[in-house]
Protein backbone atom coordinates (compact mmCIF):
# COMPACT_ATOMS: atom_id res chain seq x y z
CA UNK A 1 0.00 0.00 0.00
CA UNK A 2 2.79 2.38 0.96
CA UNK A 3 4.30 1.66 -2.43
CA UNK A 4 1.16 2.78 -4.24
CA UNK A 5 0.88 5.89 -2.08
CA UNK A 6 4.52 6.69 -2.80
CA UNK A 7 3.87 6.44 -6.54
CA UNK A 8 0.87 8.73 -6.23
CA UNK A 9 2.96 11.32 -4.39
CA UNK A 10 5.68 11.13 -7.04
CA UNK A 11 3.03 11.46 -9.76
CA UNK A 12 1.75 14.63 -8.07
CA UNK A 13 5.24 16.11 -7.85
CA UNK A 14 6.03 15.26 -11.46
CA UNK A 15 2.71 16.66 -12.58
CA UNK A 16 3.75 20.05 -11.18
CA UNK A 17 7.15 19.77 -12.84
CA UNK A 18 5.77 18.82 -16.21
CA UNK A 19 3.02 21.44 -16.22
CA UNK A 20 5.74 23.96 -15.40
CA UNK A 21 7.86 22.74 -18.29
CA UNK A 22 4.83 22.82 -20.55
CA UNK A 23 4.66 26.61 -20.14
CA UNK A 24 8.07 27.00 -21.78
CA UNK A 25 8.20 23.96 -24.04
CA UNK A 26 4.54 23.41 -24.90
CA UNK A 27 3.28 26.96 -25.08
CA UNK A 28 6.53 28.77 -25.84
CA UNK A 29 8.03 26.11 -28.09
CA UNK A 30 11.44 26.22 -26.43
CA UNK A 31 12.97 22.97 -25.23
CA UNK A 32 14.40 23.80 -21.85
CA UNK A 33 17.04 21.54 -20.38
CA UNK A 34 17.28 23.53 -17.16
CA UNK A 35 14.12 22.29 -15.48
CA UNK A 36 15.91 19.88 -13.14
CA UNK A 37 18.25 22.72 -12.15
CA UNK A 38 15.31 24.78 -10.87
CA UNK A 39 13.79 21.66 -9.33
CA UNK A 40 17.10 21.08 -7.54
CA UNK A 41 17.48 24.71 -6.53
CA UNK A 42 14.04 24.54 -4.98
CA UNK A 43 14.81 21.34 -3.11
CA UNK A 44 18.19 22.52 -1.82
CA UNK A 45 17.02 25.98 -0.84
CA UNK A 46 14.08 24.46 0.99
CA UNK A 47 16.36 21.98 2.77
CA UNK A 48 18.95 24.58 3.72
CA UNK A 49 16.38 27.05 4.99
CA UNK A 50 14.41 24.43 6.89
CA UNK A 51 17.56 22.95 8.41
CA UNK A 52 19.29 26.17 9.40
CA UNK A 53 16.59 28.70 10.11
CA UNK A 54 13.53 28.68 12.30
CA UNK A 55 11.37 28.85 9.21
CA UNK A 56 8.21 26.87 8.56
CA UNK A 57 7.13 25.07 5.41
CA UNK A 58 5.44 28.07 3.85
CA UNK A 59 8.36 30.45 4.46
CA UNK A 60 10.94 27.96 3.19
CA UNK A 61 8.92 27.26 0.05
CA UNK A 62 8.32 30.96 -0.45
CA UNK A 63 12.00 31.76 -0.20
CA UNK A 64 13.09 29.03 -2.59
CA UNK A 65 10.46 30.08 -5.12
CA UNK A 66 11.59 33.71 -4.92
CA UNK A 67 15.23 32.71 -5.40
CA UNK A 68 14.43 30.39 -8.31
CA UNK A 69 12.29 33.10 -9.91
CA UNK A 70 15.06 35.66 -9.56
CA UNK A 71 17.71 33.33 -10.99
CA UNK A 72 15.37 32.39 -13.85
CA UNK A 73 14.73 36.04 -14.58
CA UNK A 74 18.47 36.78 -14.82
CA UNK A 75 19.03 33.61 -16.83
CA UNK A 76 16.19 34.45 -19.22
CA UNK A 77 18.00 37.65 -20.21
CA UNK A 78 20.78 35.46 -21.58
CA UNK A 79 19.14 32.27 -22.83
CA UNK A 80 16.17 33.95 -24.49
CA UNK A 81 18.52 35.58 -26.95
CA UNK A 82 18.63 32.14 -28.49
CA UNK A 83 16.07 29.92 -30.16
CA UNK A 84 16.01 26.32 -31.23
CA UNK A 85 19.14 24.24 -30.71
CA UNK A 86 21.14 27.11 -29.23
CA UNK A 87 18.48 27.63 -26.58
CA UNK A 88 18.71 23.94 -25.72
CA UNK A 89 22.49 24.25 -25.38
CA UNK A 90 22.31 27.42 -23.32
CA UNK A 91 19.86 25.91 -20.82
CA UNK A 92 21.88 22.71 -20.80
CA UNK A 93 24.94 24.71 -19.78
CA UNK A 94 23.00 26.23 -16.88
CA UNK A 95 21.82 22.77 -15.86
CA UNK A 96 25.44 21.55 -15.77
CA UNK A 97 26.55 24.56 -13.74
CA UNK A 98 23.85 24.06 -11.12
CA UNK A 99 24.55 20.33 -10.92
CA UNK A 100 28.28 20.94 -10.52
CA UNK A 101 27.65 23.43 -7.73
CA UNK A 102 25.29 21.04 -5.93
CA UNK A 103 27.77 18.22 -6.34
CA UNK A 104 30.89 20.08 -5.27
CA UNK A 105 30.07 22.82 -2.81
CA UNK A 106 30.38 20.42 0.09
CA UNK A 107 30.29 22.93 2.94
CA UNK A 108 26.83 24.08 1.90
CA UNK A 109 25.17 21.35 -0.15
CA UNK A 110 26.95 18.40 1.39
CA UNK A 111 28.39 17.52 -2.02
CA UNK A 112 27.56 14.08 -3.28
CA UNK A 113 26.44 13.04 0.23
CA UNK A 114 23.57 15.48 -0.07
CA UNK A 115 21.48 16.76 2.79
CA UNK A 116 19.57 14.61 5.20
CA UNK A 117 17.08 14.93 8.03
CA UNK A 118 15.16 17.60 6.21
CA UNK A 119 12.16 18.49 8.35
CA UNK A 120 8.74 17.33 7.26
CA UNK A 121 6.30 20.12 6.47
CA UNK A 122 4.17 21.60 9.23
CA UNK A 123 1.04 23.45 8.25
CA UNK A 124 -1.08 25.41 10.72
CA UNK A 125 0.89 23.90 13.58
CA UNK A 126 0.21 20.37 12.40
CA UNK A 127 3.22 18.40 11.27
CA UNK A 128 2.63 16.16 8.30
CA UNK A 129 4.57 12.99 8.96
CA UNK A 130 2.45 10.11 7.75
CA UNK A 131 2.37 9.09 4.14
CA UNK A 132 -1.39 9.66 3.94
CA UNK A 133 -0.99 13.19 5.18
CA UNK A 134 1.75 13.83 2.70
CA UNK A 135 -0.30 12.34 -0.12
CA UNK A 136 -3.07 14.76 0.78
CA UNK A 137 -0.67 17.69 0.67
CA UNK A 138 0.94 16.62 -2.63
CA UNK A 139 -2.37 15.95 -4.36
CA UNK A 140 -3.86 19.23 -3.15
CA UNK A 141 -0.82 21.15 -4.33
CA UNK A 142 -0.80 19.38 -7.70
CA UNK A 143 -4.51 20.11 -8.12
CA UNK A 144 -4.00 23.72 -7.12
CA UNK A 145 -1.17 24.19 -9.60
CA UNK A 146 -3.08 22.38 -12.32
CA UNK A 147 -5.79 24.97 -11.74
CA UNK A 148 -3.31 27.84 -12.01
CA UNK A 149 -1.78 26.44 -15.17
CA UNK A 150 -5.22 25.78 -16.65
CA UNK A 151 -6.17 29.43 -16.18
CA UNK A 152 -2.87 30.46 -17.73
CA UNK A 153 -3.41 28.34 -20.82
CA UNK A 154 -6.78 29.98 -21.44
CA UNK A 155 -5.71 33.46 -20.55
CA UNK A 156 -4.53 36.16 -22.94
CA UNK A 157 -1.06 35.42 -21.55
CA UNK A 158 -1.17 31.77 -22.67
CA UNK A 159 -2.61 32.71 -26.02
CA UNK A 160 0.10 35.29 -26.67
CA UNK A 161 2.88 32.86 -25.72
CA UNK A 162 1.43 30.36 -28.20
CA UNK A 163 1.36 33.10 -30.82
CA UNK A 164 5.05 33.78 -30.17
CA UNK A 165 5.75 30.08 -30.55
CA UNK A 166 3.98 29.98 -33.90
CA UNK A 167 5.47 33.09 -35.41
CA UNK A 168 7.47 35.65 -33.51
CA UNK A 169 7.42 38.33 -36.14
CA UNK A 170 3.69 38.13 -36.61
CA UNK A 171 3.22 38.25 -32.85
CA UNK A 172 5.34 41.39 -32.74
CA UNK A 173 3.20 43.01 -35.39
CA UNK A 174 0.26 42.41 -33.03
CA UNK A 175 2.01 44.32 -30.26
CA UNK A 176 3.29 41.27 -28.39
CA UNK A 177 6.84 41.46 -27.12
CA UNK A 178 8.22 37.93 -27.61
CA UNK A 179 11.09 38.46 -25.17
CA UNK A 180 8.79 39.65 -22.43
CA UNK A 181 6.18 36.91 -22.82
CA UNK A 182 8.74 34.13 -23.08
CA UNK A 183 10.66 35.46 -20.11
CA UNK A 184 7.46 35.53 -18.05
CA UNK A 185 6.72 31.94 -19.04
CA UNK A 186 10.29 30.94 -18.21
CA UNK A 187 10.22 32.56 -14.77
CA UNK A 188 6.81 31.11 -13.83
CA UNK A 189 7.98 27.72 -15.02
CA UNK A 190 11.11 27.94 -12.83
CA UNK A 191 9.11 29.06 -9.81
CA UNK A 192 6.71 26.12 -10.16
CA UNK A 193 9.60 23.69 -10.69
CA UNK A 194 11.30 24.96 -7.55
CA UNK A 195 8.06 24.42 -5.65
CA UNK A 196 8.01 20.83 -6.89
CA UNK A 197 11.57 20.64 -5.51
CA UNK A 198 10.38 21.84 -2.10
CA UNK A 199 7.66 19.20 -2.04
CA UNK A 200 10.15 16.54 -3.04
CA UNK A 201 12.77 17.52 -0.45
CA UNK A 202 10.24 17.73 2.35
CA UNK A 203 8.78 14.37 1.33
CA UNK A 204 11.90 12.25 0.95
CA UNK A 205 13.77 14.18 3.74
CA UNK A 206 17.06 13.26 2.07
CA UNK A 207 18.33 14.80 -1.16
CA UNK A 208 21.50 14.41 -3.20
CA UNK A 209 22.53 15.92 -6.54
CA UNK A 210 21.72 12.83 -8.61
CA UNK A 211 18.01 13.63 -8.39
CA UNK A 212 18.63 16.92 -10.20
CA UNK A 213 21.03 15.90 -12.95
CA UNK A 214 20.75 16.42 -16.69
CA UNK A 215 19.12 12.99 -16.94
CA UNK A 216 16.29 14.34 -14.83
CA UNK A 217 15.83 17.34 -17.14
CA UNK A 218 15.70 14.99 -20.11
CA UNK A 219 13.26 12.74 -18.27
CA UNK A 220 10.95 15.69 -17.64
CA UNK A 221 11.10 16.65 -21.32
CA UNK A 222 10.42 13.04 -22.29
CA UNK A 223 7.30 12.99 -20.15
CA UNK A 224 6.10 16.07 -21.97
CA UNK A 225 6.92 14.72 -25.41
CA UNK A 226 5.36 11.33 -24.71
CA UNK A 227 2.21 12.81 -23.23
CA UNK A 228 1.94 15.67 -25.65
CA UNK A 229 2.49 19.34 -25.04
CA UNK A 230 0.39 22.46 -25.22
CA UNK A 231 -2.61 21.25 -23.22
CA UNK A 232 -3.50 19.82 -19.82
CA UNK A 233 -4.31 16.23 -20.68
CA UNK A 234 -1.11 15.42 -22.55
CA UNK A 235 1.29 16.07 -19.66
CA UNK A 236 -1.04 14.18 -17.32
CA UNK A 237 -1.03 11.10 -19.55
CA UNK A 238 2.72 11.49 -19.95
CA UNK A 239 3.32 11.47 -16.20
CA UNK A 240 1.10 8.43 -15.71
CA UNK A 241 2.81 6.55 -18.50
CA UNK A 242 6.41 7.47 -17.70
CA UNK A 243 6.15 6.90 -13.95
CA UNK A 244 3.92 3.86 -13.91
CA UNK A 245 5.35 2.10 -16.94
CA UNK A 246 8.85 1.49 -15.51
CA UNK A 247 7.24 0.51 -12.23
CA UNK A 248 5.17 -1.98 -14.20
CA UNK A 249 8.35 -3.41 -15.72
CA UNK A 250 9.50 -4.05 -12.17
CA UNK A 251 6.92 -6.82 -11.96
CA UNK A 252 8.38 -8.59 -14.98
CA UNK A 253 10.76 -10.32 -12.61
CA UNK A 254 13.95 -9.19 -14.29
CA UNK A 255 17.18 -10.17 -12.54
CA UNK A 256 18.14 -7.51 -10.03
CA UNK A 257 21.59 -6.75 -11.36
CA UNK A 258 20.41 -5.93 -14.91
CA UNK A 259 16.86 -4.78 -14.20
CA UNK A 260 17.62 -1.07 -14.24
CA UNK A 261 19.52 -1.28 -17.52
CA UNK A 262 16.91 -3.41 -19.25
CA UNK A 263 14.24 -1.02 -18.12
CA UNK A 264 16.12 1.90 -19.65
CA UNK A 265 16.44 0.03 -22.95
CA UNK A 266 12.76 -0.92 -23.09
CA UNK A 267 11.93 2.61 -22.14
CA UNK A 268 14.09 4.14 -24.87
CA UNK A 269 12.73 1.80 -27.52
CA UNK A 270 9.17 2.66 -26.63
CA UNK A 271 10.00 6.36 -26.76
CA UNK A 272 11.40 6.02 -30.27
CA UNK A 273 8.40 4.02 -31.45
CA UNK A 274 6.04 6.55 -29.92
CA UNK A 275 7.77 9.54 -31.48
CA UNK A 276 7.70 7.80 -34.85
CA UNK A 277 3.99 7.05 -34.81
CA UNK A 278 2.74 9.93 -32.70
CA UNK A 279 5.09 12.88 -33.04
CA UNK A 280 2.70 15.06 -31.10
CA UNK A 281 2.62 12.65 -28.16
CA UNK A 282 -0.28 10.65 -26.75
CA UNK A 283 -2.50 13.69 -26.65
CA UNK A 284 -0.83 16.89 -27.67
CA UNK A 285 -1.40 19.85 -29.90
CA UNK A 286 2.12 20.32 -31.14
CA UNK A 287 4.47 17.88 -32.73
CA UNK A 288 8.17 17.79 -31.98
CA UNK A 289 9.93 20.47 -33.99
CA UNK B 1 7.41 70.73 -43.45
CA UNK B 2 6.06 67.61 -41.87
CA UNK B 3 2.39 67.02 -42.30
CA UNK B 4 0.23 66.44 -39.26
CA UNK B 5 -1.01 62.87 -38.77
CA UNK B 6 1.03 61.63 -41.67
CA UNK B 7 3.56 58.82 -41.72
CA UNK B 8 6.68 60.48 -43.06
CA UNK B 9 9.67 58.70 -44.49
CA UNK B 10 12.61 61.07 -44.56
CA UNK B 11 15.83 60.20 -46.33
CA UNK B 12 15.84 56.51 -45.42
CA UNK B 13 19.02 54.67 -46.38
CA UNK B 14 19.74 50.96 -46.07
CA UNK B 15 22.66 48.80 -47.14
CA UNK B 16 23.04 45.04 -47.02
CA UNK B 17 26.79 44.64 -46.97
CA UNK B 18 28.04 46.68 -49.91
CA UNK B 19 24.71 46.58 -51.75
CA UNK B 20 22.68 49.74 -51.46
CA UNK B 21 19.02 48.79 -51.05
CA UNK B 22 17.50 52.16 -50.21
CA UNK B 23 19.11 55.46 -50.97
CA UNK B 24 17.64 58.59 -49.44
CA UNK B 25 13.99 57.63 -49.87
CA UNK B 26 11.47 60.39 -49.18
CA UNK B 27 7.77 59.58 -49.06
CA UNK B 28 4.61 60.37 -47.14
CA UNK B 29 1.79 57.99 -46.35
CA UNK B 30 -1.11 60.36 -45.97
CA UNK B 31 -3.90 59.80 -43.48
CA UNK B 32 -7.13 58.39 -44.82
CA UNK B 33 -5.65 57.59 -48.21
CA UNK B 34 -4.01 54.69 -50.02
CA UNK B 35 -0.37 55.35 -50.88
CA UNK B 36 1.10 52.79 -53.25
CA UNK B 37 4.74 51.85 -53.69
CA UNK B 38 5.45 50.23 -57.02
CA UNK B 39 8.59 49.27 -58.81
CA UNK B 40 10.50 46.28 -60.14
CA UNK B 41 11.47 43.40 -57.87
CA UNK B 42 14.45 44.35 -55.78
CA UNK B 43 13.60 48.04 -55.81
CA UNK B 44 13.55 48.06 -52.00
CA UNK B 45 9.80 48.30 -51.38
CA UNK B 46 9.56 45.48 -48.87
CA UNK B 47 12.75 46.63 -47.16
CA UNK B 48 11.20 50.07 -46.79
CA UNK B 49 8.12 48.55 -45.11
CA UNK B 50 10.32 46.46 -42.84
CA UNK B 51 12.16 49.61 -41.77
CA UNK B 52 8.92 51.46 -41.03
CA UNK B 53 7.68 48.63 -38.81
CA UNK B 54 11.04 48.18 -37.11
CA UNK B 55 11.73 44.69 -38.46
CA UNK B 56 14.88 46.12 -40.02
CA UNK B 57 16.96 49.01 -38.80
CA UNK B 58 17.65 52.00 -41.02
CA UNK B 59 21.24 53.03 -41.72
CA UNK B 60 20.18 56.63 -42.11
CA UNK B 61 17.11 58.83 -42.25
CA UNK B 62 14.00 58.99 -40.14
CA UNK B 63 10.49 57.65 -39.94
CA UNK B 64 8.10 60.12 -38.36
CA UNK B 65 4.53 59.56 -37.25
CA UNK B 66 2.70 62.76 -36.37
CA UNK B 67 6.14 64.36 -36.06
CA UNK B 68 7.24 61.73 -33.54
CA UNK B 69 10.46 59.97 -34.46
CA UNK B 70 9.73 56.23 -34.56
CA UNK B 71 12.86 55.13 -36.43
CA UNK B 72 14.37 51.84 -35.30
CA UNK B 73 11.87 51.22 -32.50
CA UNK B 74 11.22 47.53 -31.80
CA UNK B 75 8.40 46.10 -33.96
CA UNK B 76 5.99 45.58 -31.09
CA UNK B 77 6.37 49.22 -30.04
CA UNK B 78 5.71 50.39 -33.60
CA UNK B 79 2.65 48.12 -33.65
CA UNK B 80 1.59 49.61 -30.34
CA UNK B 81 1.74 53.09 -31.85
CA UNK B 82 -0.73 51.91 -34.49
CA UNK B 83 1.26 50.81 -37.52
CA UNK B 84 0.93 47.22 -38.58
CA UNK B 85 1.81 45.18 -41.61
CA UNK B 86 0.43 42.39 -43.76
CA UNK B 87 3.52 40.31 -44.37
CA UNK B 88 4.22 39.13 -47.88
CA UNK B 89 4.52 35.60 -46.49
CA UNK B 90 1.42 36.11 -44.27
CA UNK B 91 2.84 34.64 -41.06
CA UNK B 92 -0.42 33.37 -39.68
CA UNK B 93 -0.31 31.29 -36.50
CA UNK B 94 -0.72 27.94 -38.21
CA UNK B 95 -0.94 25.83 -35.03
CA UNK B 96 -3.80 27.91 -33.69
CA UNK B 97 -7.42 27.93 -34.81
CA UNK B 98 -8.66 30.62 -37.16
CA UNK B 99 -10.64 32.20 -34.34
CA UNK B 100 -7.66 32.18 -31.98
CA UNK B 101 -5.58 33.94 -34.62
CA UNK B 102 -7.90 36.92 -34.45
CA UNK B 103 -8.44 36.57 -30.70
CA UNK B 104 -4.72 37.13 -30.05
CA UNK B 105 -4.87 40.39 -31.92
CA UNK B 106 -7.77 41.65 -29.82
CA UNK B 107 -6.00 41.43 -26.49
CA UNK B 108 -4.32 44.40 -24.91
CA UNK B 109 -0.91 44.63 -23.41
CA UNK B 110 -2.02 44.72 -19.78
CA UNK B 111 -4.32 41.75 -20.36
CA UNK B 112 -1.35 39.68 -21.50
CA UNK B 113 0.32 39.83 -18.11
CA UNK B 114 0.13 36.44 -16.40
CA UNK B 115 -1.41 37.97 -13.27
CA UNK B 116 -4.22 39.66 -15.19
CA UNK B 117 -6.15 36.41 -15.64
CA UNK B 118 -6.04 35.78 -11.88
CA UNK B 119 -7.12 39.30 -11.06
CA UNK B 120 -10.10 38.81 -13.34
CA UNK B 121 -10.64 35.15 -12.64
CA UNK B 122 -14.41 35.31 -12.42
CA UNK B 123 -14.72 37.56 -15.45
CA UNK B 124 -12.34 35.52 -17.59
CA UNK B 125 -15.06 33.39 -19.14
CA UNK B 126 -17.26 36.31 -20.17
CA UNK B 127 -14.16 38.20 -21.31
CA UNK B 128 -13.25 35.35 -23.63
CA UNK B 129 -16.83 34.95 -24.86
CA UNK B 130 -17.08 38.65 -25.66
CA UNK B 131 -13.76 38.70 -27.45
CA UNK B 132 -14.58 35.57 -29.41
CA UNK B 133 -17.76 37.27 -30.59
CA UNK B 134 -15.76 40.30 -31.65
CA UNK B 135 -13.18 38.13 -33.40
CA UNK B 136 -15.96 36.35 -35.25
CA UNK B 137 -17.17 39.74 -36.46
CA UNK B 138 -13.83 40.34 -38.16
CA UNK B 139 -13.88 36.87 -39.68
CA UNK B 140 -17.36 37.60 -41.05
CA UNK B 141 -16.07 40.85 -42.48
CA UNK B 142 -13.47 39.05 -44.57
CA UNK B 143 -15.83 36.13 -45.25
CA UNK B 144 -14.12 33.16 -43.59
CA UNK B 145 -16.28 32.88 -40.46
CA UNK B 146 -17.38 29.34 -41.32
CA UNK B 147 -13.79 28.13 -40.90
CA UNK B 148 -13.38 29.56 -37.42
CA UNK B 149 -12.56 26.26 -35.70
CA UNK B 150 -10.13 24.97 -38.31
CA UNK B 151 -6.41 25.07 -37.71
CA UNK B 152 -5.23 28.14 -39.55
CA UNK B 153 -2.48 26.13 -41.27
CA UNK B 154 -5.14 24.05 -43.02
CA UNK B 155 -6.73 27.00 -44.83
CA UNK B 156 -6.04 27.66 -48.49
CA UNK B 157 -3.54 30.36 -49.36
CA UNK B 158 -6.26 32.84 -50.26
CA UNK B 159 -8.13 32.17 -47.02
CA UNK B 160 -4.91 32.57 -45.05
CA UNK B 161 -4.45 35.94 -46.66
CA UNK B 162 -7.94 36.99 -45.63
CA UNK B 163 -7.26 35.69 -42.13
CA UNK B 164 -4.06 37.71 -41.92
CA UNK B 165 -6.04 40.75 -42.98
CA UNK B 166 -8.77 40.10 -40.39
CA UNK B 167 -6.11 39.72 -37.73
CA UNK B 168 -4.58 43.05 -38.66
CA UNK B 169 -7.92 44.82 -38.72
CA UNK B 170 -8.76 43.44 -35.30
CA UNK B 171 -5.73 45.34 -34.02
CA UNK B 172 -7.53 48.55 -35.13
CA UNK B 173 -4.36 50.26 -36.33
CA UNK B 174 -4.31 53.73 -37.80
CA UNK B 175 -1.84 52.64 -40.49
CA UNK B 176 -1.75 49.34 -42.34
CA UNK B 177 1.10 48.43 -44.64
CA UNK B 178 0.03 45.82 -47.18
CA UNK B 179 2.83 43.93 -48.87
CA UNK B 180 1.41 42.48 -52.10
CA UNK B 181 -2.08 41.75 -50.80
CA UNK B 182 -3.34 40.30 -54.08
CA UNK B 183 -0.33 38.18 -55.05
CA UNK B 184 -1.32 34.57 -55.63
CA UNK B 185 -5.06 35.23 -55.46
CA UNK B 186 -7.70 34.24 -58.01
CA UNK B 187 -9.38 37.10 -59.93
CA UNK B 188 -12.50 36.77 -57.77
CA UNK B 189 -10.45 37.02 -54.61
CA UNK B 190 -8.47 39.95 -55.99
CA UNK B 191 -11.74 41.84 -56.33
CA UNK B 192 -12.74 40.83 -52.84
CA UNK B 193 -9.41 42.07 -51.52
CA UNK B 194 -9.77 45.39 -53.33
CA UNK B 195 -13.22 45.82 -51.81
CA UNK B 196 -11.92 45.02 -48.36
CA UNK B 197 -9.09 47.50 -48.63
CA UNK B 198 -11.35 50.31 -49.79
CA UNK B 199 -13.75 49.41 -46.98
CA UNK B 200 -10.87 49.67 -44.52
CA UNK B 201 -9.96 53.11 -45.79
CA UNK B 202 -13.43 54.55 -46.23
CA UNK B 203 -15.37 52.97 -43.37
CA UNK B 204 -12.74 52.30 -40.76
CA UNK B 205 -10.61 55.35 -41.52
CA UNK B 206 -7.40 53.36 -41.78
CA UNK B 207 -4.54 54.79 -43.84
CA UNK B 208 -2.92 52.28 -46.14
CA UNK B 209 0.57 51.83 -47.56
CA UNK B 210 0.42 49.41 -50.45
CA UNK B 211 3.02 47.39 -52.31
CA UNK B 212 1.42 45.87 -55.38
CA UNK B 213 2.38 44.55 -58.77
CA UNK B 214 -1.14 44.30 -60.14
CA UNK B 215 -1.51 47.59 -61.97
CA UNK B 216 -5.29 47.38 -62.11
CA UNK B 217 -5.40 47.10 -58.34
CA UNK B 218 -3.05 50.03 -57.92
CA UNK B 219 -5.11 52.15 -60.28
CA UNK B 220 -8.32 51.23 -58.48
CA UNK B 221 -7.04 51.83 -54.98
CA UNK B 222 -4.11 54.21 -54.89
CA UNK B 223 -4.58 57.88 -54.25
CA UNK B 224 -0.88 58.49 -54.59
CA UNK B 225 1.91 56.42 -56.12
CA UNK B 226 5.65 56.31 -55.48
CA UNK B 227 7.67 54.56 -58.12
CA UNK B 228 10.82 53.07 -56.65
CA UNK B 229 13.75 52.01 -58.78
CA UNK B 230 17.15 50.84 -57.56
CA UNK B 231 16.50 52.09 -54.05
CA UNK B 232 15.37 55.57 -55.00
CA UNK B 233 12.06 57.25 -55.53
CA UNK B 234 12.12 57.54 -59.29
CA UNK B 235 8.92 59.51 -59.64
CA UNK B 236 5.73 60.09 -57.74
CA UNK B 237 2.26 61.48 -58.27
CA UNK B 238 -1.21 60.10 -58.86
CA UNK B 239 -1.47 56.74 -60.56
CA UNK B 240 -2.18 58.20 -63.99
CA UNK B 241 0.84 60.50 -63.94
CA UNK B 242 3.23 57.81 -62.77
CA UNK B 243 2.09 55.11 -65.16
CA UNK B 244 2.12 57.43 -68.15
CA UNK B 245 5.74 58.28 -67.51
CA UNK B 246 7.75 56.86 -70.42
CA UNK B 247 10.72 55.87 -68.25
CA UNK B 248 8.46 54.06 -65.79
CA UNK B 249 6.93 52.11 -68.64
CA UNK B 250 10.37 51.17 -69.88
CA UNK B 251 11.72 50.10 -66.49
CA UNK B 252 8.64 48.48 -65.06
CA UNK B 253 6.57 47.07 -67.86
CA UNK B 254 9.63 46.31 -69.96
CA UNK B 255 8.57 48.19 -73.04
CA UNK B 256 11.36 49.18 -75.36
CA UNK B 257 11.63 52.78 -76.49
CA UNK B 258 9.95 52.01 -79.82
CA UNK B 259 6.91 50.50 -78.10
CA UNK B 260 6.29 53.47 -75.85
CA UNK B 261 3.73 55.78 -77.30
Amino acid sequence: MTYVLHQLIMISIYLILVYATNLVTGLGGLMTMAQAAFYGMGAYTYALVALNMPAGFVESCGLSMVIAGFVAWILSKVVLRFRGETFVLATLAFQMIVFTILDNWESVTGGSYGLSEIPRPALFGYEITGIWGYLGLAVCMAAFITGIVWVMYQSPFGLSVRAVRDNERAAESLRISPQKQLSRAFVISAVLASFAGCLFASYVTYIDPTSFSLTESIFILCILLVGGSGNLIGPFLGVLFMILFPEGLRFLGLPDESAANIREIVYGTILIILMYYRPSGLKGIYSVK
Amino acid sequence: MAELNALEIQGICKKFGETVILNNVQATIKPGLVTAFVGPNGAGKTTLFHIITGNLSADGGKVLLNNRDITNLPPFVVADIGITKLFQDLRIFSDMTVLENVLVALMDRHERKPAWAFDHLFKLKSFLTDHKKEALGFLELVGIAEHKDKMAGNLSYGQQKLLALARIMARRPSYILLDEPTAGLSPVMVNQMVELVSKMVKEMGISVGLIEHNMKVVQKLADYVYFLHEGKVFCHGDAKTVFSNAEVKRIYIGLSKGEIK
